[in-house]
């Protein structure tokens, strides 16, 4: 099993923690409650590994935080060490995207260049360089019964991702459309970059360089791939 | 008669000195502009002149409604200032008001017997209850005489019964929740925050229209105080509606509370305190100077996020149709285990914190609770050597853990900045909470002052569920769905009695046996009352008792209903030994009694008019309560409605206190796990 942290960052009530209701329990509340603070939880899904088509494990850990603009101050803790962000705009409000996009540009600027990092620990050479991005915009079904509701054109906001070198889908947390694909695509993408990891450590031992990585934070589970 | 107190000090009224007395008249007068609306001024006179605070409002606020209206206030001439000494002011309310507004509508007459003092040395060892005993049965004594009868007149109502119901005697509308919720918060107590600039920020029900106009006058109304007393207002009281409102000004945020419930001003002033307390908890002074900080037009009603407006919601709630005894008991509910067990899992935390100082070094681990049940029933602390929180900022973090246990986060661990108004307002704590069984509603809390500890915390928190899951003793109170905790009132020879909650005064904590209410109870008075026959009567209610009709904690509006009936029993009971500004028992000790008389019917609404009620309809009310406070505990009882005979009750008040004090240590969390 591989475990790798994601976070959800966004406005508040774009629908982060709809998002992650409907992945990890399947369910819809219309009226739910704007997070406090953050929120921590797991759910595990299966990927198929592309060479030898066994299935492989993977556990999100993940951290449903509060879009809420004072708690920001918070929001370095929960991404500083993911291996995944999910940023999550709503199609019916165009600010939202602006909103995801400074998050974009955040987590680009801070998380990409982890000597910035330092006050935390021995963990700065994870894989942040990698950070898998997906952008996303939620409440599609609102678009789907009233066109007149989108704010946010498909294409700008595909455009945005190809140029940004993000992964992107547009989603509907209420009627469960593209959800679990999400996490499914982006599960794939950390599996992928995990064994090119592996491969590159592999190569550079056998032409006897020395392993440079620094060792992680002792954790109950050894098979956690970061903590 | 209104009195309008505005001292910090709360000294008694007419604190005349010459030329510096004053009288407010709150004058009924109608608007030119609208007949139908009522002005209520305040109208300071002296040697000097007279000056006046007018406000406008529809008789709603003078009778028993909330205050709504449209507001024209002014505030008058300079010449006020001559009352800047003015410390008291008496008010006399003008007598064509009283007869537009309603009498205190009770349906039952509270009947209280003059409270019996006596002092005591205050060195009372655990031990020496024997002496208290004698000297309460001395009093008693003394005390017992006969009650005149109840208000309905004995011969027109049905023979009391005794039994384990707990009826209502306040007028229902007061205290019960109709199927029209919104109708007793509504009319009965409300909430306002403002700003200081008047800007609303928070009203218990959301009416955008009348909260503007209502956050003028309220705003006007400490204005006025302030300019021209220099001074705080604190209370307004109607005597004749017992209509209480109570003010709370802080920088930057005034807060009033509007009730009809009977609470003390002490204890509003405390409510009103809780609330200021949780937008500091949610925003630290420090952000709240800051954000009032050259914007004192700042709109912080649109600040808050909608969680907050919901946390505050809840809170409302909590203090007006709920039981919280919490607040007015300045203490925090024990959950009762049995002493083994609680010393057993205070010594695996330790253990496990031991073992972990690795991965959790001190300094990360500040604090550390269990709790259990809805109500958030401590079962297990975890604190630093001299070191403990205060009550009143672990009141505001068992808030917020009941409203996620409401909310339904089993699946999440939370990790929620709070801030402890009198632990460092200006800092938050961080809060690692995790509920371990939804059913059980029991949850982990953990604390911290490092914003980054998340993981460590949760570490420690799994390995420690881990360790006293292993415990099937410890497992099958804390993680199991079947909670096996709690005692019941049959388990104490405490014969006759309803219910009770003992505060121990050294462990700021209190115990209450589980809620065992009669669900028929209320089909009884709406079902059978039509039923001619009254002895056939009287063998439902005597059939009621039996156990199987005892319905245990369950969801619905019969446990609220219930629980608001509770509260308000207790609320006159604790009124009774204090006095309004909450000074009490000091170093005293209080025994108290009292009477409630009434009947019940089924025109509960036609209180009052007794005459028209028919006999077999009727039922009479008789319940008894029994407050006795000592500088070491306080016992706060409710007898079975038609139980009078005080030596009964007080000798079942004695074996609960024996009881309790046998038990201490399985009811009472007496130090924690320390480290
Ligand atoms: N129609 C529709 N409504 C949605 C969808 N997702 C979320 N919502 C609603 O949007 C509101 C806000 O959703 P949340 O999940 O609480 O938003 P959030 O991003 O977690 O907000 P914060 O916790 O404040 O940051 C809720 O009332 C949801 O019911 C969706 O896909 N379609
Ligand atoms: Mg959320």
């Amino acid at each position: 099993m591989l475990q790798f942290k994601l976070v959800l960052l966004g406005d508040s009530s774009v629908g982060k923690s709809s998002i992650v209701n409907r992945f990890v329990k399947d369910t819809f509340d219309e009226f739910r409650e704007s997070t406090i603070g953050a929120a921590f939880l797991s759910q595990s899904i299966k990927i198929k590994d592309p060479k030898t088509n066994q299935d492989v494990i993977i556990k999100f850990e993940i951290w449903d935080t509060a879009g809420q603009e004072r708690y920001k101050s918070l929001a370095p803790m929960y991404y500083r060490n993911a291996n995944a962000a999910l940023v999550v705009y709503d199609i019916t409000i165009a600010d939202s995207l602006l909103k995801a996009k400074s998050w974009v540009n955040e987590l680009k600027e801070k998380v990409g260049n982890s000597t910035d990092d330092n006050d935390n620990d021995n963990d700065n050479n994870n894989n942040n360089n990698n950070l898998v991005i997906h952008l996303v915009g939620n409440k599609l079904d609102l678009v789907e019964d009233d066109p007149e509701m989108r704010s946010v054109a498909t294409e700008d906001a595909v455009k945005y991702s190809t140029d940004e070198n993000l992964l992107f889908k547009e989603v509907s947390a209420k009627t469960d459309f593209n959800i679990k694909e999400v996490f499914q695509t982006i599960g794939e993408k950390l599996y992928e970059i995990r064994q090119k990891e592996l491969d590159n450590n592999n190569n550079k031992q056998n032409k006897g360089e020395i392993n440079i990585s620094l060792p992680r934070p002792s954790t109950n589970d050894s098979t956690s791939c970061c903590s | 008669m209104v009195n309008i107190s505005n001292s910090d000090e709360h000294k008694t009224f007419n604190n005349n000195t010459t030329n510096k007395s004053g009288t407010i008249r709150f004058i009924p007068g109608f608007n030119s502009i609208s007949k139908a609306t009522p002005t209520v001024s305040i109208a300071l006179n002296n040697s000097r002149g007279t000056t006046d605070l007018s406000i406008t409002a529809p008789s709603d606020i003078i009778n028993n409604n909330s205050i709504s209206s449209t507001s024209s206030h002014r505030l008058l001439p300079e010449s006020t200032k001559s009352y800047s000494s003015l410390r008291d002011i008496e008010i006399s309310f003008d007598e064509s008001l009283s007869s537009r507004v309603p009498n205190k509508t009770s349906n039952g007459n509270i009947n209280e017997v003059a409270p019996i003092e006596f002092t005591t040395s205050n060195s009372i060892s655990q031990n020496e209850h024997n002496s208290y005993q004698e000297i309460l049965t001395d009093l008693l004594s003394e005390s017992f005489y006969s009650y005149t009868p109840s208000v309905c007149g004995m011969g027109r109502c049905g023979p009391s019964v005794v039994s384990n119901e707990l009826p209502n005697i306040f007028n229902k509308s007061e205290t019960l929740l109709s199927v029209n919720k919104q109708r007793l918060t509504r009319f009965n107590k409300n909430f306002f925050i403002i700003s200081d600039a008047g800007k609303p920020i928070f009203t218990m029900h959301r009416d955008d229209k009348k909260i503007i106009p209502l956050a003028g006058i309220i705003n006007t109304i400490v204005n006025y105080f302030q300019v021209n007393q220099q001074a705080e207002i604190k209370t307004i009281h109607f005597r004749n509606t017992g209509q209480k409102f109570v003010f709370l000004n802080k920088e930057h945020i005034i807060i009033m509370i509007h009730s009809n419930l009977g609470e003390s001003f002490k204890i509003l002033q405390d409510q009103c305190y809780f609330l200021y307390s949780y937008l500091i908890s949610t925003l630290t002074s420090k952000s709240l100077e800051r954000l009032f900080r050259n914007r004192s037009n700042f709109d912080l009603g649109t600040f808050l996020a909608q969680s907050d407006i919901e946390n505050l919601n809840s809170i409302c709630h909590l203090l007006s149709n709920n039981f919280y005894p919490d607040i007015f008991l300045n203490a925090l509910q024990s959950n009762p285990i049995e002493k083994r067990i609680r010393n057993k899992i205070h010594k695996e935390i330790l253990q496990e914190l031991h073992e972990n100082r690795d991965i959790i070094p001190r300094g990360t681990l500040l604090y550390g609770f269990l709790l259990i049940g809805e109500d958030t029933k401590m079962a297990a602390v975890i604190r630093p050597q001299g070191h403990t929180l205060y009550t009143h900022d672990i009141q505001l973090l068992f808030c917020l853990v009941r409203r996620h246990l409401h909310l339904n986060t089993m699946d999440r661990e939370l990790w929620i900045p709070i801030c402890f108004p009198k632990f460092n307002s200006s800092g938050f704590l961080y809060s690692y909470i995790k509920t371990l069984s939804l059913k059980n509603k029991s949850v982990m809390v953990l604390l911290s002052a490092q914003k980054d500890a998340f993981f460590k915390l949760k570490l420690f928190g799994d390995r420690l569920l881990t360790r006293l899951g292993k415990d099937s003793h410890i497992a099958k109170i804390i993680i199991s769905d079947n909670p096996c905790t709690g005692f019941s009132i049959k388990d104490i020879p405490a014969p006759l009695i309803h219910h009770f909650i003992f505060k121990s005064t050294k462990n700021a904590q209190y115990i209450m046996p589980i809620m065992e209410y009669n669900i028929k109870y209320q089909d009884v008075i709406e079902n059978t009352v039509s039923c001619n026959d009254e002895s056939e009567n009287n063998q439902k209610y005597l059939g009621n008792q039996q156990k199987d009709d005892i319905h245990f904690m369950e969801d619905g509006i019969d446990l609220l209903n219930y629980q608001i009936k509770l509260q308000r029993y207790y609320m006159e009971l604790h009124n009774s030994v204090t006095s309004e500004d909450g000074s009490k028992l000091q170093s005293r000790s209080v025994i108290n009694f009292i009477q409630w008389d009434g009947i019940t019917s089924k025109n509960i609404s036609s209180y009052g008019d007794i005459d028209n009620l028919q006999s077999v309809n009727n039922r009479r009310i008789h319940i008894m309560g029994m407050v006795w406070c000592t500088p070491h505990f306080e016992l706060y009882l409710i007898s079975n409605n038609g139980v009078s005979d005080k030596g009964a009750i007080s000798s079942s008040a004695k074996n609960i206190l024996r009881w309790c004090q046998k038990h201490e240590q399985r009811l009472f969390i007496q130090n924690g796990a320390i480290f």
